[in-house]
């Protein structure tokens, strides 16, 4: 702990209760040069580097964080040092590039979050974060199979089977997204019956997905640890049932989304819907 | 890389195709690090910025950048999310305290 040189800032990564965290002391974190260390403030340990202030002030952040590639750097160095902890001792991330002007103010900072940190360990301890989404393929609506057939017999009224035909397709379409959201709502029913949290992120768009098919649940859920084999089996039931859908699981995370005060379902904003 | 670069780029067309594949290629050096054998290997970004941006951004925001006394966490998180919505839109729950 001997202060360097050049003045520097504290990069907190994730606040931890209990566990040994030596071994995180290998990690290159964000790769400044210096180690990963602990910083005891109170009943927490949080989990910290030292950064050079002139690579981590505020123009060079905003800098760094506004260019993509510097961007998933930081993102998975901070996202590999939380991950390691994760795995020593319960942890609770902290915000990508929370920075401290040194260790007394994270010190404090943290002592006035002291409790709902607290609760958040209790809540997290022995549970893992899992990721469920749900995709739609785009392909071709469902032929229009009664219009189809309708329309020799129609003879001079084709201009009534064409109206019938865009009708049912349109219609079609409609239920084919109906049917795929209802199916990812049963996916996700069935995986929140086993979590002890849940929460809905945003859907992606259609950049992140590729136009071949809709993303119509995000989610994440917070399951005990020996839970694993159950979500693996529900969700093969789930392939099984339901056909409409893709469903891929990630996991086990690092609990990013329970991490707040009150974990909460995403509610009305977020019904999955893309249009 | 400006935005048309980036638009003009075969990286793009890519990106859009297979966006897991490309963040498991490109993901860096840290990847040879122990801990990554402990979590998801190969994380895609956009399911990592869903988690660090979201728990940054939404959850515990106030959990401040604090330079020069300062909570910058707003004015810098600012332009990293406008940056980054333009090739990963809103990956982040909802429109937090921004």
């Amino acid at each position: 702990m001997t202060p360097p040189e050049s003045p520097t800032l504290t990069y907190a990564f994730a606040v931890c209760r209990g566990g040994t965290l030596t071994a995180l002391a290998a990690l290159p974190g964000l790769g400044t040069g210096a180690p990963v260390r602990t910083l005891a403030a109170g009943p927490l340990t949080a989990v910290v580097q030292d950064v050079p202030a002139a690579g981590f002030g505020e123009e060079a952040l905003r800098r760094r964080l506004s260019d993509r590639d510097e961007l998933e750097r930081c993102a998975r160095a901070h996202h590999t040092v939380i991950t390691a902890a994760s795995a020593l001792a319960p942890t609770v991330p902290l915000p990508l590039a929370t920075l401290y002007l040194d260790d007394g103010r994270a010190r404090e900072a943290l002592g006035e979050r002291e409790t709902s940190l607290l609760t958040a360990l209790d809540r997290i301890t022995g549970r893992a974060e899992w990721g469920v989404k749900v995709y739609a393929p785009t392909g071709p609506p469902p032929a229009p199979e009664a219009a189809r057939e309708a329309t020799p017999a129609d003879g001079p009224a084709s201009g009534r089977a064409y109206l019938d035909r865009v009708r049912t397709r349109q219609r079609s379409r409609e239920q084919h997204h109906t049917l795929t959201l209802r199916a990812a709502e049963r996916v996700d029913i069935a995986v929140r019956s086993l979590a002890v949290a849940a929460r809905r992120l945003r859907p992606h768009g259609v950049e992140v997905t590729g136009k071949h098919r809709t993303h119509v649940l995000n989610a994440a859920y917070l399951l005990d640890l020996g839970r694993e084999r159950e979500l693996r089996a529900a969700l093969a039931s789930l392939r099984r049932d339901e056909t409409d859908v893709q469903i891929e699981l990630s996991g086990p995370w690092a609990p990013y989304s329970f991490a707040d005060g009150g974990v909460t379902d995403g509610g009305p904003t977020d019904g999955g819907m893309s249009p | 890389m400006t935005r048309a670069a980036w638009d003009a780029a075969p990286a793009k067309a890519a990106w859009e195709a297979a966006p897991a594949d490309i963040a498991r290629k490109e993901a860096p050096a840290w990847g040879a690090t122990p801990a990554e054998a402990l979590g998801p290997l190969g994380v895609p970004l956009v399911d990592l910025l869903d988690r660090v941006l979201a728990t940054g951004v939404v959850v515990t925001g106030d959990l401040v950048i604090a330079i020069a006394e300062v909570p910058l966490v707003r004015l810098s998180l600012h332009a990293l999310l406008s940056s980054v919505n333009e090739r990963v839109p809103a990956p982040w729950t909802d429109s937090g305290p921004l």
